[in-house]
């Protein structure tokens, strides 16, 4: 059915493109609270955590997947849980519970008992299900359905043989699925090292309230897996990228270290009640820098950067504690954009030879000034006399031709135009003078 | 100080320039230019358009001809053509490097990775010797950033510059080399100038500055940048540097050269001076249409009269009437004193091959006017006795926009297929691969696929965009919705921050920007001697072909003649039918169509009650609403009722005066407003009953009422619209002529004919040989589905897709109709091709199991002999993928074998080679029975419909009949009163908004029993669009409307018809 198709007979339908940031949260709350059932567990595909129970009392797994669905709902998921003898059985069964149905039920109860699944009986219990159950590549589905084949029962009623005899390995492999499945060992998740939690906001927010639902939210998982990973917060970054492609950053250091949500969001609660921002906010960004909770973390200038051999550890150690996109080199990024910098992370190996460029650079190195400076101009008879900046002032000598620039028309947020013209003062000094609308702004020195 | 630009890129550059040359043209009158050249990349595609708007100016700027050449290091060069020699080489300089092949090793150009010097359509990559062999009469610049000089210099320094400078100098010498120098304003360019310019000085070469313009105004920099993602397989945000970094290469007036090159002012003046240098203009093309080889003695025009001479007698069968006489004389007078005989005898010779290598042909359009067509067999209608008006096809008045007399226009139809491309073969066989090519046919940005690339360029995603596109209906269903409204429902919001990006590239695309060249459909264009001399030619796409750079208006305009070899798929049905009718054991034929019996009563009894699905022209909802009203009784009714259901007689209402006045001999035809032009009036239009249904009533009326000539009426005619044209081709052509006409009409005889005619002038008309053609065509084709059913709808059924109705259909039309059998797919019995068992039955062919190759059905043909003993010997014997052995098996072909649909599945899945490792591993006496139920009726219809897109038992919609309850089946509706309320259900097979209709969509529903319309109104068909688009099967509900017995149901609601058992059928939706 196509998405027409469905909005033709559900008029109501909201059709929403795949914001990969909320999957990834979900993926990662899922497996945080993977975290909290047993120190096995498997990210198993995206939004599905298979845990080992087997060391736990059987008696106690309902409890402990109730009360791990709870967490989860929690955070604002919906879940489904199974308990199978078998990982692929577990997952059947979690697949099985009807979302629809039990999401009334569960919150009329406050339990998730119906949102479990437990599987004692395999066969009665497979028989039933559709083919999709068992995950068929689009060719052999396609097949089976060519033969009326409808559920996994259908399947496992032909010999195991004749399929093979049909379908070779990916028959056997299918059929194995429709069965059940084998125990199997888990692929073992590892506890996350990094701790941050991202999302672009659909509607640009403008008050405190909204922000404080998502961080809360962030924090809900964030903390889960602070715990499971034996850390605790030693500092928190806060970012939020405004409307007017401005960012507001903030990283805080704890009296404390901690994993408790209630006190970092009273941390973070406490700093934005004060904080005014001149956009409105479109994507925020929480990162909790972790610390073992007996061994307070050095600082990174406290190392040794000087000792050549420990360089990469240093680069490692570095990378945790900043982030791993926050650490390299900077360089130039391939756009007209006038000094957009992107960080390369350092050459694993020694680079290669560069070759002799054919000509010399354009002109000498550009002094930047950080931020730059903004700039009046006396202007008389059309040409540019004088110059005033904060630090820079005099008379303009000589000036090149005016170089327009303009770019990234294709988003009004983004969108640049500026005009370029070097400037030359009597009392000595070229400057990179830059007009953008009516301002005017001293962006550099030339050496 | 002046200037002139002479490196102006237009759209047409492909991907490169973003501007229209029109568009070009009004911003150089804008800026005030003496001229442009236009210089595109690879070619001189946009030439003629340029050269057309400058002359539609008043050649207020002169049109330069010019082209940009890939060199094979992928620099460019651009050369101006200074003399008429020098255009010669250019277009034989582009032709041969297209054509030849181009060193394996070459690779493609570094800052261009997906041009591939290797593909069919690329650009040149033209040689140094081949630049050298062809330079006579050419000029050079040394071209932008992307030319050898600054090439050579930016990526090796200035030696390497100064060795190509050379190199250049050593081919075209220093009178016919120019230094190009450009200023856009951007960083680092002093420094090249500054080397240009000594450079220059050192080897003693004129400078010259130029725009290098990419675009007519700033704005349309950003079609540049989107076109610059488009070539590099990119997006706007990944393009980075590859993009512009300003909007500086628009036109430019010469104040603002002039401050930029204050510093060089010669290098303005030398522009000026290099212009008045250039002598050649597209007016002086020098082509001419080749001579036809005649006997020695004879001249083309006696031999052409010999050829009508002898033909008459053949041709007529019955004494020449006096009438038909003056005709040929006239016509042979006219056209030797306009010395067309040659282009006479050069189709009739092609016709004459045809016909003699077993190939249907008939002329259509104006050419039917010609009594000379008629008589020498390129035509199949007596314009005498049908009382055709001959100026329409040719009148010595009319003279061509190359101030020569304007060529008649012949148009060949053929049989689609292979048969049609022989005729093409003959044609390059005999002109040689110089001499003649199809014409070109630019593909420009449309509807979805412009808004797609955008919106990859703009980085929305894929699903998103596959949404987009899904809302647009099948077909060319017409789009009601608005953009910002169709976006929204792909789930791009009305705040996506790129929506009005999107929206105003929209708008710059939408306005025809094209895209890629391919080629028309049948356009060939020839030449004395040689063609590539002309215009530049490349291969086409398909092997065997070329194609010449300009479209069939462009070479129209610049006086090349055009043959059309049109693909009628009708005509191949017609022949194919003729042929299978050869082998009836009856042997009664017809072995030709002059066989078939004229005014078959039968026949047109048919037509009168609708029965005409799968026939030609008549066979549409609209047809079938008319006929049982307008009810034909002969050829020129026939050929009325082609005329009638069409726009322009729709919308002036002449369908209904045309009706009433047929059926009520009581009404009184009214010819005129003005009493005093009665008997002027009554016998051009005494056969229409005073209706101007056909263009030659139109013209003959200008004629007689306003004295025009031949070619004023013509003039009036195009101007209001009379042809058919469409988009913006017909704006652009109607407001030329309109000031053409302007300036000669006579506007009292011009009055009168607004006073007696009023606004119906303006309305579209077909000629009314055309109408008799086709009309022909209809009649024949009709009396072959009813006494010949069986041959017919073989045919039909191997001729597909053609027509109005899906092959579904046209199958449950014959079977429900026409008693014929429909034998199902079979690997015993079935060929390649549908086959004719008998006189009452078919036996469906392979080519309808989708997947199945026609070379494996054509080997399991071959080898099949009295037919395959058993599954296995089937196995053994045929080369079949396992994928088209389960296609075969799913329906039911495999039955043969004792096996059912399902059985024969799982056989198919066990059938490995004996060769296959595996096998080996299993016990080779695996029990033969299937483990799987029988499909059930609803599965094989399921089945037969995915797998051939039809099935041959009854219609789906007999198995939900039962549940069906109150639903009125539609052989029912003709018992309903008038206005009582009715539901009907069936499958989709067609949805119709025709832009006559005010918004008015129509849905035709087919159920068991035949075929229900139902009428839906703008508001409700907007208020449940996407019920109505998007679903295959719907239940409608709503009052009858019965006029006499043409059936429509008023929509009131309207609903999906879900039910399982019903296949999704395909539908025609279009206007």
């Amino acid at each position: 059915m196509t998405a027409p198709q469905a909005v033709a007979r559900c008029a109501k339908l909201l059709i929403r493109t795949p914001q990969a940031a909320l999957e990834a949260e979900a993926r990662a709350a899922v497996l945080a609270v993977g975290f909290t059932l047993s120190p096995l567990i498997e990210d198993t595909a995206p939004g599905v955590c298979t845990a080992d129970l087997r060391g736990s009392p059987p008696e106690k797994h309902r409890l402990l997947v109730t009360a791990a669905l709870a967490q989860l709902h929690a955070l604002g998921f919906t879940a489904t849980a199974g308990i199978a003898p078998t990982p692929l059985l577990a997952l059947y069964a979690a697949r099985a519970v009807s979302v629809d149905a039990t999401r009334t039920k569960n919150e009329n109860e406050k339990r998730f008992e119906h949102s479990v699944r437990f599987v004692t009986d395999p066969s009665s219990f497979l028989a039933p299900l559709p083919l999709a159950t068992a995950d068929p590549s689009p060719r052999l589905a396609e097949v089976l359905a060519g033969w009326g084949l409808r559920t996994l029962g259908d399947v496992t009623a032909l010999s195991c043989e004749a399929f093979v005899r049909r379908f070779g390995a990916e028959g056997l492999a299918f059929w194995q699925r429709a069965a059940g499945g084998e125990l199997r060992p888990l692929h073992p998740a590892t506890l996350p090292q990094h701790f941050a939690a991202e999302m672009k906001f659909e509607h640009e927010v403008e008050s405190l309230e909204p922000l404080l639902f998502i961080l809360q939210r962030f924090l809900d998982r964030l903390s889960l897996e602070l715990q499971a990973a034996q850390f605790v917060a030693a500092e928190i970054d806060l970012t939020l990228r405004l409307e007017n492609d401005h960012h507001y950053a903030r990283r805080f250091r704890l009296p404390e270290p901690t994993a408790r949500t209630e006190i970092l969001f009273r941390a973070l609660h406490t700093h934005l009640e004060s904080v005014r921002t001149d956009a409105t906010i479109v994507a925020i960004r929480l990162e909790l820098i972790p610390t073992r909770p007996a061994v307070r973390q050095q600082g990174i200038f406290d190392s040794g950067l000087r000792d050549p051999h420990g360089f990469s550890e240093t680069l490692a150690r570095a990378a945790a504690l900043v982030g791993s996109d926050r650490i390299g080199t900077p360089q130039l990024e391939d756009t007209h954009r006038p000094d957009a910098v992107k960080l390369v992370a350092p050459p694993a190996t020694v680079a290669s030879a560069v070759t002799t460029p054919v000509h010399a650079p354009l002109a000498p190195p550009l002094h930047r000034f950080r931020p730059r400076l903004p700039a009046q101009l006396e202007i008389a008879d059309g040409r540019l006399t004088y110059l005033w900046t904060e630090t820079v002032r005099g008379e303009i000598a000589d000036r090149s031709t005016a170089y327009p620039k303009n770019g990234d028309w294709w988003e009004p947020a983004r969108a640049w135009s500026r005009e370029e013209i070097d400037v030359e003062l009597t009392h000595g000094g070229i400057y990179l003078l830059v007009r953008e609308g009516n301002r005017w702004f001293l962006e550099g020195e030339y050496d | 100080m002046g200037y002139v630009e002479l490196h102006a890129r237009s759209a047409f550059s492909f991907l490169r320039g973003a501007s229209l040359p029109e568009d070009l043209v009004r911003a150089a009158m804008e800026a005030q230019l003496p001229a442009v050249a236009l210089l595109d990349r690879d070619g001189l595609y946009g030439a003629p358009r340029f050269y057309d708007s400058a002359q539609e100016n008043g050649f207020a700027i002169r049109p330069r001809v010019g082209a940009e050449i890939t060199l094979e290091d992928g620099s460019v060069l651009p050369l101006l053509a200074a003399t008429r020699r020098g255009y010669q080489n250019l277009c034989q300089l582009i032709t041969e490097a297209k054509f030849t092949e181009r060193s394996p090793l070459l690779t493609a150009p570094a800052h261009e990775p997906f041009l591939d010097p290797h593909a069919r359509k690329r650009p040149c990559f033209a040689r140094w010797e081949e630049i050298e062999k062809f330079s006579e009469g050419l000029i050079a610049l040394t071209g932008d950033e992307d030319g050898p000089v600054r090439q050579a210099w930016r990526q090796q320094g200035p030696v390497a510059a100064g060795a190509v400078l050379q190199k250049l100098e050593g081919i075209f010498g220093r009178q016919h080399l120019y230094v190009e120098l450009q200023r856009q304003r951007i960083r680092g360019e002093e420094r090249e100038i500054g080397f240009l310019r000594d450079l220059a000085g050192a080897h003693h070469l004129p400078l010259l500055a130029t725009g290098g313009v990419n675009y007519a105004r700033a704005e349309q920099r950003i079609v540049a940048d989107v076109f610059t993602c488009l070539r590099l397989h990119t997006t706007l945000d990944a393009a980075g540097r590859r993009l512009a970094i300003n909007s500086q290469r628009e036109i430019k007036s010469a104040e603002t050269m002039q401050s930029l090159f204050a510093d060089l002012p010669e290098s303005l003046a030398n522009s000026v001076r290099l212009e008045e240098r250039l002598e050649f203009t597209l007016q002086n093309l020098g082509y001419s249409f080749p001579s036809f080889p005649v006997p020695s003695g004879e001249s083309m025009d006696s031999f052409l009269r010999r050829q009508v001479e002898a033909a008459l007698p053949q041709r007529i069968r019955e004494p020449v009437t006096p009438a038909l006489r003056t005709q040929i004389d006239r016509e042979l007078e006219l056209i030797s004193r306009l010395k067309f005989s040659g282009y006479f005898l050069i189709v009739w010779d092609i016709c004459r091959w045809a016909r003699e290598n077993n190939i249907l042909v008939q002329g259509r359009g104006s050419a039917a006017n010609s009594a000379v067509c008629y008589v020498l067999g390129i035509t199949a209608v007596n314009p005498v006795k049908h009382r055709l008006l001959f100026d329409r096809f040719l009148n010595d008045s009319r003279i061509g926009r190359d101030g020569k007399p304007s060529w008649p226009d012949i148009d060949l139809d053929f049989p689609s297929g292979d048969r049609r491309e022989s005729v093409i073969q003959e044609v390059y066989r005999r002109y040689g691969r110089n001499g003649a090519a199809m014409t070109a046919n630019v593909i420009s940005y449309h509807g979805r696929s412009a808004t797609r690339e955008i919106g990859k360029v703009l980085g929305f995603g894929e699903d998103a965009l596959n949404r987009f596109s899904s809302l647009y209906a099948n077909g060319d269903f017409p789009e009601t919705l608005t953009l910002r409204k169709q976006l929204r429902l792909s789930g791009i919001d009305d705040t996506h921050p790129r929506l009005r990006a999107m929206v105003t590239l929209n708008n710059c695309f939408q306005r025809g920007l094209p895209r890629h060249l391919g080629q028309h459909s049948g356009g060939m264009v020839i030449c004395q001697g040689q063609l590539d001399k002309v215009v530049p030619l490349e291969p086409a796409t398909m092997p065997g072909r070329s194609v010449c750079q300009w479209d069939k208006d462009d070479c129209e305009n610049l006086g090349i003649v055009k043959i059309d070899f049109l693909g009628l798929g009708m005509m191949a049905v017609l022949q194919e039918t003729i042929e299978l009718c050869a082998k009836r054991s009856t042997n009664d034929g017809p072995h030709s169509l002059d066989e078939i019996p004229e005014d078959d009563t039968t026949t047109y009894d048919r037509i009168c009650a609708a029965d005409t699905i799968g026939t030609f022209q008549i066979e549409s909802r609209a047809q079938m609403s008319t006929l049982p009203r307008f009810k034909p009784r002969n050829l020129y009714d026939l050929a009325m009722e082609v005329a009638l259901v069409r726009p322009g007689p729709i919308t002036g209402e002449l369908v209904h005066p045309l009706i009433e006045r047929r059926n009520d001999a009581t009404k009184i035809p009214r010819y005129f407003v003005d009493a005093s032009v009665h008997e002027e009036v009554k016998p051009i239009l005494e056969r229409t009953k005073g209706v101007i249904l056909f263009q030659e009533q139109m013209l003959e009326l200008s004629m007689v009422l306003a004295n025009y000539t031949g070619a004023q009426a013509e003039k009036a005619a195009a101007r209001d619209g009379l042809r058919e044209r469409s988009g913006q081709e017909a704006r652009r052509r109607s407001d030329r002529t309109h000031r053409c006409f302007d300036q000669s009409r006579q506007k009292q005889g011009r009055d009168r004919v607004y006073a007696v005619f009023g606004a119906n002038l303006r309305r579209l008309r077909l000629p009314e040989s055309h109408a008799i053609g086709f009309a022909m065509l209809a009649y024949f084709s009709t009396w072959l589905k009813i006494y010949r059913t069986a041959e017919f709808f073989a045919s039909l059924l191997n001729n597909q897709p053609m027509g109005f109705y899906s092959p579904a259909t046209l199958l449950q039309d014959a079977r429900r109709r026409h008693g014929l059998k429909i034998n199902p797919v079979c690997v015993n019995h079935s060929d390649w091709v549908c086959t004719v068992e008998d006189e009452r039955t078919i036996r469906i062919g392979l080519r309808y199991v989708k997947g199945v190759r026609e070379t494996a059905a054509k080997q399991m043909v071959e080898v099949r002999g009295t037919g395959f003993r058993s599954f296995e010997d089937f196995l053994r014997r045929t080369t079949f993928t396992a994928e088209e052995r389960r296609a075969l098996a799913a329906i039911g072909a495999l039955n043969c074998f004792g096996l059912h649909r399902r059985s024969a599945l799982w056989q198919v899945e066990a059938a490995w080679s004996r060769d296959e490792s595996l096998l080996l591993n299993f016990d080779e006496t695996e029990s033969r029975d299937s483990p799987l139920p029988q499909m059930t009726l609803s599965e094989r219809l399921h089945a037969d419909f995915a797998r051939t897109g039809l099935t041959t038992g009854r219609h789906p919609m007999a198995l939900l009949r039962p549940r069906l309850v109150g639903v009125c089946p539609a052989d029912q509706l003709k018992t309903v009163p008038n206005g009582a309320r009715v539901t009907i259900a069936g499958s989709v097979i067609c949805r119709q908004r025709p832009g006559t209709a005010s918004g008015v969509v129509f849905v035709s529903l087919e159920d068991e029993t035949g075929i229900a319309n139902a009428v839906l109104y703008s508001d409700f068909f907007e208020k449940h669009r996407l019920t109505i688009t998007q679903e295959s099967s719907l239940r409608i509900t709503g009052p009858v409307q019965n006029v006499s017995n043409v059936i429509h149901v008023k929509a009131e609601s309207v609903e999906p018809l879900r039910e399982d058992e019903l296949p999704a059928q395909s539908s025609h939706d279009f206007h």
